[in-house]
């Protein structure tokens, strides 16, 4: 069973000069520096493809290449923003309102339908199917009927809004929950953990990534959403602003109402991918350190 | 939970067998198994991997029942959790949302504990397991080897008087896990609290334990029990070296693949015959990692 050995011996070398001074010098700890340039870098060209865009779309439309009602130059845009901020402003509160009532409404409808589905293995079963359901009615198909049934004001538009900010936090929150970590809630329950603690020190801090990715999801839906209900019947609101601008050749109108929505949903993005800074800060950290 | 003493003195599984429905079909995990563990004892399982290590250790923490025999700790049949255990995972299983030191009193938190208390104890803690520094640090800056210290620290600090420890240093590289055996030796020392201890390792269960349970491949049973003589305090390069370490292992390694029915070569292919895999015991750790609940 004895492999054949050769004369088999070990040789130790001893370390170069002034390795001891080498290993004091450590190597920065955290890219921060480096990271502003490459943060510019990142940020810059995006910004030079839309000065570029921005610059051929104000050449094309206004060497006539097709008349303003068509397509209008990008300084009209911005000067009818500007002139009319008032009548913007006021359309802009109404989508708002919609937003702001409608995302906590969907929140927290999103957090205890996923909780429950999460924690419960027969409601993943039972209920699921249904939430799932709900989501492949046709938003746009959808807003007509609400329209029709709540009339012009702002709850069909709330409604949508809700219908389509819970999903994701559902999605998500149930995603979460099932993810959580076993051997941690083993070495709890064999001390005697209960129901609460388990759920309260594990369960819900390690499911906060997973909703906050639900959240910047539902997040861009808002205002798509409420912008459609608005299409489908509304005095007010940036969609309804649209819509006559539409119906009355002031195109820049059109393009100025689609900025501010677009702003809309990327400020609700921002903020929320903020919020998820601040509260669950280990989890980005975790995914650029982690090597695991 | 069982309230005959404040003070385990025993832990005996008699007869216990245990089977699990998947799909309207049942699995057996368990065929058969006594096994006695006393106070102070240093205890080591080995078999093959998904032989049901894990759902031995289930079952002596009362998490699971059995579907066969008893599970009797200090002479009285086991209801609910057993109160006297404490766990550790092979993946450290760290929150990742808390520094180290929150890591730490986990354990004390659950039990209870009140917050100053707790913590002084971590510190303590923290500074004997060569931490000190880290409390704010979080797990994913540690490397493996610091990181299995915060969880075997925050199972100590439990002060339950059995420890269950799955497979705990099996995701570490060699001479980590050398370390670390060395580090649970002489921790064990000082206050000798009765361990049991999941490895796939036959080299650690022999360096470790004063007792290595053999299981067979599932549904498992007992297939060996070796009483390891090594003085303590043991030190890990001295019995690593010993001719009757070397002997027991050739022993053990030649009945877990003889008697467990395993097409694997312990040692590769030592003599070109048979599908010798060397990569298996890396593999084996990760099915492990992977069923372990």
């Amino acid at each position: 069973m004895t492999p054949p050995v050769k004369a088999s011996r070990i040789e130790r070398h001893p370390a170069p000069e002034g390795r001891d001074r080498m290993v004091a010098e450590q190597v920065p700890r955290d890219g921060r520096t480096r990271g502003v340039r490459r943060g510019l870098a990142v940020a810059g060209i995006p910004l030079l493809v839309l000065v570029v865009f921005f610059a051929v779309w104000e050449f094309a439309s206004k060497s006539g290449w097709q008349p303003d009602y068509i397509l209008p130059a990008p300084s009209d845009v911005a000067n009818d923003l500007w002139k009319d901020r008032g009548g913007y402003w006021d359309n802009a509160q109404t989508t708002l309102t919609e937003i702001l009532i409608g995302f906590p409404i969907g929140l927290v409808l999103g957090l205890v339908i996923g909780g429950l589905i999460g924690m419960v293995a027969s409601l993943r079963r039972t209920a699921y199917p249904f939430v799932v359901a709900s989501q492949s009615l046709p938003t746009l198909a959808l807003a007509p009927l609400l329209v029709l049934w709540f009339g012009f004001g702002v709850v069909p538009k709330v409604i949508l809004v809700v219908q389509v900010v819970f999903f994701p936090i559902t999605v998500a929150t149930v995603a979460g929950l099932v993810s959580v970590p076993q051997q941690a809630l083993v070495f709890g329950r064999t001390l005697g953990a209960g129901w609460w603690q388990l759920f309260v020190k594990i369960r819900v801090p390690a499911s906060l990534p997973h909703v906050f990715s639900g959240l910047k999801i539902a997040a861009s839906y808002a205002a798509v959403a409420a912008v459609i209900a608005e299409f489908a019947g509304a005095e007010s609101g940036l969609g309804a602003l649209m819509l006559r601008a539409n119906d009355n050749l002031q195109t820049e109108a059109v393009f100025g109402a689609l900025i501010l929505i677009t702003a809309i949903g990327v400020g609700f993005f921002a903020l929320m991918s903020l919020l998820e800074r601040l509260i669950v800060p280990w989890h980005e950290q975790y995914r650029k350190d982690g090597d695991r | 939970m069982s309230r005959s003493s404040d003070r385990f003195e025993t832990l005996a599984l008699k007869g216990v067998g245990h089977q699990f429905r998947a799909g309207g079909e049942l699995v057996p995990t368990i065929a058969g198994v006594d096994l006695e563990v006393g106070r102070s004892e240093f205890v080591t399982v080995v078999g093959p991997s998904g032989c049901g290590k894990s759902t031995l250790f289930n079952l002596a923490a009362g998490l699971l029942r059995p579907t066969a025999g008893q599970v009797k700790v200090n002479g009285e049949p086991l209801e609910g959790t057993n109160p006297y255990v404490a766990y550790m995972f092979q993946q450290a299983a760290l929150l990742e949302w808390r520094d180290v030191l929150g890591n730490v009193v986990l354990g004390q938190e659950f039990l209870g504990m009140p917050k100053g208390e707790a913590r002084a104890a971590a510190m303590e803690g923290l500074a004997e397991f060569g931490l000190s520094g880290f409390e704010r640090r979080r797990a994913w800056e540690l490397s493996g080897g610091m990181r299995q210290r915060v969880a075997l620290l925050r199972t100590y600090l439990t002060q339950r008087e059995l420890l269950l420890l799955d497979e705990p240093f099996g995701a570490l590289d060699a001479l980590t896990r050398l370390q670390m055996q060395q580090f649970l030796l002489d921790r064990w020392q000082r206050d000798q609290r009765t361990v049991i201890f999941i490895t796939h390792d036959v080299d650690e269960a022999l360096l470790l334990g004063d007792r290595v349970i053999v299981l067979a491949p599932r549904p498992t049973y007992v297939l060996a029990t070796v009483e390891v003589g090594f003085e303590r305090p043991r030190n890990a390069e001295e019995v690593l070296r010993a001719p009757e370490f070397t002997e027991l292992k050739t022993q053990m390694l030649e009945m877990l693949v003889v008697d467990s029915e395993s097409e694997v070569e312990p040692d590769g292919s030592a003599n070109g015959s048979g599908p010798g895999r060397p990569a298996e015991a890396e593999r084996s750790a990760r099915q492990d990692a992977g069923s372990g609940e």
